[in-house]
């Protein structure tokens, strides 16, 4: 394709060169035959050369309008204009690289920002007519679990609604994979997916065949999986075999019996899942993980035969134009059957489970658990860096500006042998859009490079598995590129290229190598900059507040010790540990880790601290009446004795557990549960819960143990031991560093229990800092936003300074013969500055406190007119700016005024 | 710059006669572009001088209309010409044009003449 156009191309320049040299040739003859024929009349040679010559008229214009009508004019043109941009960018190959430079910059951070925003927000999924995808959400004034249980999925998918096919899915979570005997196990992750996953979806498998509704029937009965095309490539090297080889997941086997697209990496945007395997499978990998259970559900049994668990995620296709339609169908049947299963439940709990409505919502793009997290803090970098883009717009216009003038003479002189007016703008607009294209190709290869790394920066730490997902470089992606190339092309050419050509022709003639003084040519120049200023003083400004915010978070007191302790994260429930073993385990796992040295105590929980691990439950407290339409929510988690200590909180009234507490009996509560159920009451002694049935025997300080920006929300705490729960995390406080003792730990580990796998070890305090990934990754890019934007916006001050001093060096010349002092013009020429930092300034503070309005969400420990910032941020671009003038001011002056005044 | 449109506006104005002008004097047998100027003014009586610079232009666009072809020949005066020649649609286009000037004469005189 790319040869053919080259070689057409080819081609024509050659035809083209052929066809230039026979006109030439034609016109010779021409003028040899009238030659010829006035000396047959009897004229003298050199009258009748003249004459023939007169005649004519002017040849190289008669050449241009036969060319016209040549027909291969605009291609070839563009090719001459480009070929004639490229002589002009190789006269001043510096301006050539600062133009493309700040250029491919600012569209290099466009494109990237707006490839993450993409792949977040507008990328559809690969499947089948995407936008027919519909995810079911309940709708509810208290807070309700978003997911299905199997029997819900079944009535909803045989109701016959109209939807063109109904499916369901868990959430995608990690499994310890065996992808052969003796190989190695991984972490990989997989996904529970109904029989109509894949044929809802509307994939061809890449090998063998992909789940269909046949795969779903017999109860733990078919281990058959799907792995995905990288998982494959990875895990089996792409080997064309691999369909039916047996892999092990959490100790199950499983017979793959296919190999999903290629371009199919899960329907979870941010988890890209490697193995599919059916629902019917779900005891038999351990899968527990995003549910919630009411009444008698047992979660340790098979959950899909069970009324009460919701752990499924049902997607529908449907006919937009039925939606409506296939709305009401499902909500009948839900209602009906909500009705049906909790006949014999109170009247309360069924009224909770009554007010329910379901909706539609698009899942055309796909699953995501961070786009709402995500979007604002990416809308407001794509303001900055767009920002960014419009200043080294601005610098390029003034660039070129400044080249204009010192090409007045020639664009004069070829305005007065007949080009038209017209032809210069293409020609200089060509020069602008070649800027800008070779811009655009080092913006877009920038782009790529950076996205990948800003997604592994942001989120890397905060999913497991292999590669977070994909921003690339796609369509939308290019289309957008391309879209602010031409924007920025036409900004920063147009104006330059009308100015340059609108010239008193004569007057440009006549005057003498120096330049006439272009006033006007002048004034928009420093408006150009002093808009600079105002621009990236937002920009900077904006930086600063992120960077201001992340150092707020990182220094908030947490309501746990971060620097001693060390997580292990481990999963009884996959290693395929029964309820009844845990009990033992746990001590063991305790005791053997307390006596290694340097270790202080250890101790068993639900969940790790700082990864947003949150189970929450209705629940009733005595002696508080909730206000009609109030739900009692608590957060709550299982800890075993000496929990607090071990992590660092404080126990403040009542007492710690003791080995001898078990069941939910008894409970600890936290400062914000005191505070906002039992105000002005002692809470020890207190009863709540489902059924009032914990005793609170203690409260324990705060602690941020969902996010480090979020308060700490009402907490319950009950003993772990003889509850039979299967913990998360164990967690080792250390003497001293916990870097230091985590090998000894895992060795300890590994050798008294080998079949329980290590998912990680972490200290606290990286834990912590991790959460912040996403936060570090928005100031580390705004922080080279805003260093951008400033260094672009002093060299726009420099430029502009050097100019005004070399046009004014006569003037200084006779100032400083007159005897003005080295140190006065010095002081007039940064005056002069100040003057266009002051007016950026002006116009910029406003802007600032309007703008930064949009992202006080986003912000943490100050306000978005925060005015130290501010101050600083205005402190900072002045005298960056005052360095970048100084420099001219100081070539002022030193001006020798003789030889000022001899040249001037 | 005024130049050039001037050029533009005669090759509009002569655009429709001018094409028939040269079609019609290739007729007679391939020609150059300085010949080709010569025979239309000395047919007119010297009143018709064409323009050296609207001249090559139609030729140009005649080629490569397809009625016109060309090709590069010694004169009879020992100098080398590009000669054009009329192509078989050229003639055809010849008599669409001149049938069509017959009209426009015959109706521009139509128009005149209640007037005297």
């Amino acid at each position: 394709m790319v040869y053919h156009r080259l070689k057409s191309l080819f081609y024509r320049t050659v035809r083209r060169r052929q066809a230039e040299r026979e006109l030439d040739e034609e016109i010779r003859a021409h003028l040899a035959i009238d030659k010829q024929d006035r000396l047959e009349r009897g004229e003298i040679s050199e009258i009748a050369e003249l004459n023939a010559r007169q005649t004519l008229g002017n040849e190289l214009l008669i050449k241009e309008v036969t060319r016209d009508m040549w027909g291969w004019m605009v291609v070839e043109r563009m090719w001459r204009d480009i070929m004639y941009a490229l002589r002009q960018l190789k006269r001043s190959p510096g301006f050539a690289a600062v133009a493309i430079l700040s250029l491919t910059l600012g569209i290099g951070a466009n494109s990237a920002i707006f490839s993450i925003l993409n792949a977040m927000l507008f990328k559809s999924l690969p499947a089948r007519a995407p936008d027919e995808l519909f995810v079911l959400h309940q709708q509810s004034r208290a807070t309700v679990p978003q997911r299905f249980s199997y029997p819900m999925f079944q009535r909803l998918r045989d109701a016959g609604s109209g939807a063109i096919g109904v499916a369901a899915m868990s959430h995608v979570t990690s499994a310890q994979t065996t992808v052969g005997p003796g190989a190695q196990s991984e972490v990989a992750p997989i996904q529970l997916v109904s029989g109509e996953f894949f044929p809802l979806l509307g994939f061809s498998p890449a090998l063998g065949r992909l789940l269909t509704p046949k795969d779903n029937q017999i109860l733990g009965g078919q281990p058959v999986a799907v792995i995905s095309f990288e998982f494959w490539q990875r895990a089996f090297a792409g080997s064309s075999d691999v369909v039916g080889r047996s892999i092990r997941l959490n100790g199950s086997s499983f017979t793959i019996v296919g190999v999903a697209p290629e371009d199919f990496r899960g329907v979870w945007i941010e988890s890209p899942t490697d193995i599919w395997i059916p629902l019917m499978m779900q005891a038999n990998v351990h899968y527990a993980q995003n549910f919630s259970s009411h009444e008698d559900a047992d979660p340790e049994k098979s959950w899909v035969p069970q009324e009460f668990i919701d752990w499924l995620d049902v997607i529908v296709r449907v006919n937009p134009s039925a939606l409506s339609q296939v709305r009401n169908a499902l909500n009948g049947v839900f209602l009906h059957s909500v009705e049906s299963v909790t006949g014999k439940l109170g009247p309360e709990t069924r009224r909770y489970f009554l007010e329910r409505t379901l909706v539609l919502d698009s899942a055309a793009q796909g699953f995501s658990n961070l786009r709402q997290r995500f979007t604002s803090p990416l809308i407001a970098m794509m303001g900055m860096v767009a920002l960014v883009l419009l200043i080294a717009c601005a610098n390029t216009a003034n660039l070129l500006m400044a080249r204009a003038e010192g090409r007045r003479r020639e664009i004069a002189v070829r305005l007065s042998i007949g080009a038209s007016r017209g032809r210069l703008i293409q020609q200089l607009i060509t020069e602008s859009f070649l800027l800008v294209g070779v811009a655009t190709g080092l913006g877009l290869l920038l782009a790529q490079w950076t996205s990948d790394r800003l997604v592994r920066m942001a989120f890397g730490a905060a999913v497991p598995g292999p590669a977070p997902f994909l921003a690339g470089i796609d369509l939308h992606v290019l289309l957008f590129t391309a879209g602010i190339s031409i924007a920025t092309g036409l900004l920063f050419g147009l104006a330059p290229a009308f100015r340059a050509t609108n010239l008193e022709l004569g007057a440009v003639m006549k005057t003498a190598a120096r330049n006439a003084p272009g006033r006007f040519r002048f004034s928009a120049t420093k408006f150009l900059v002093a808009a600079q200023v105002a621009l990236s003083l937002v920009v900077v400004f904006g930086a600063a507040l992120f960077a201001r915010s992340l150092h707020n978070l990182a220094k908030v007191e947490l309501g746990f010790d971060r620097e001693h302790v060390l997580t292990v994260w481990i999963n009884p429930r996959a290693a395929g540990y029964d309820a009844a073993q845990l009990p033992m385990l746990y001590r063991r796992l305790v005791e053997r880790t307390e006596a290694i040295p340097g270790v202080r105590s250890a101790v068993v929980s639900m969940c790790g601290l700082a990864v947003e691990c949150r189970s929450t439950a209705g629940m009733k407290i005595s002696g508080y009446e909730p206000a009609p339409g109030e739900e009692i929510r608590i957060q709550f988690s299982y800890v075993g004795p000496g929990y607090f200590s071990t992590v660092g909180m404080h126990l403040l009234n009542g007492r710690d557990f003791i080995p001898r507490d078990s069941g939910g009996q008894f409970a600890i509560v936290n400062q914000a549960t005191v505070r906002r159920y039992f105000a002005n009451r002692n809470p020890i002694g207190q009863r709540f819960g489902e059924k009032l049935q914990s005793e609170i025997i203690g409260v324990v300080q705060d602690a941020r143990v969902n996010r480090v920006r979020e308060e700490a929300v009402p907490m319950a705490y009950y003993p772990l031991r003889g509850n039979l729960v299967y913990a998360g995390s164990l967690e080792v406080r250390a003497a001293g560093d916990p870097n230091a003792i985590a090998t000894d730990v895992r060795k300890e580990l590994n050798a008294i229990a080998p079949d329980l796998p290590i998912e990680r070890i972490t200290p606290l305090a990286l834990q912590v800092d991790r959460s912040l990934n996403p936060e570090r990754m928005g100031s580390v890019v705004t922080t080279a936003f805003g260093i951008l934007a400033l260094g672009l916006a002093c060299f726009g001050l420099y430029g502009v300074m050097s100019y005004v001093v070399s046009r004014r060096t006569s003037e200084i010349g006779i100032r400083m013969a007159l005897g003005a002092r080295p140190t006065h013009v010095l002081w007039t020429v940064l005056s002069e500055a100040l003057t266009l930092i002051g007016s950026g300034l002006a116009v910029g503070v406003p802007v600032v406190f309007f703008a930064s309005r949009s992202i006080a969400a986003l912000l943490y420990g100050l306000q978005p007119n925060d005015p130290v910032t501010l101050l600083t941020t205005i402190g900072i671009l002045t005298s960056v700016a005052v360095f970048a003038a100084l420099w001219p001011a100081w070539r002022a002056s030193r001006v020798n005024p003789v030889a000022a005044l001899r040249h001037g | 710059m005024a130049a050039k449109e001037t050029y533009q506006n005669r090759i509009e104005l002569l655009q429709g006669t001018l094409d028939m002008l040269i079609l019609k004097t290739l007729q007679w047998g391939p020609q150059h572009g300085h010949g080709i100027g010569q025979a239309i003014r000395a047919g007119s009586g010297e009143l018709l001088q064409v323009e050296t610079g609207s001249l090559y232009p139609a030729l140009h666009r005649l080629e490569r209309q397809g009625w016109l072809s060309s090709e590069w020949k010694v004169s009879d005066k020992n100098q080398k010409a590009k000669y054009y020649r009329l192509t078989a649609a050229g003639k055809k286009q010849l008599v669409v044009e001149e049938s069509h000037w017959k009209l426009l004469v015959r109706a521009i005189t139509g128009v005149l003449k209640p007037a005297q």
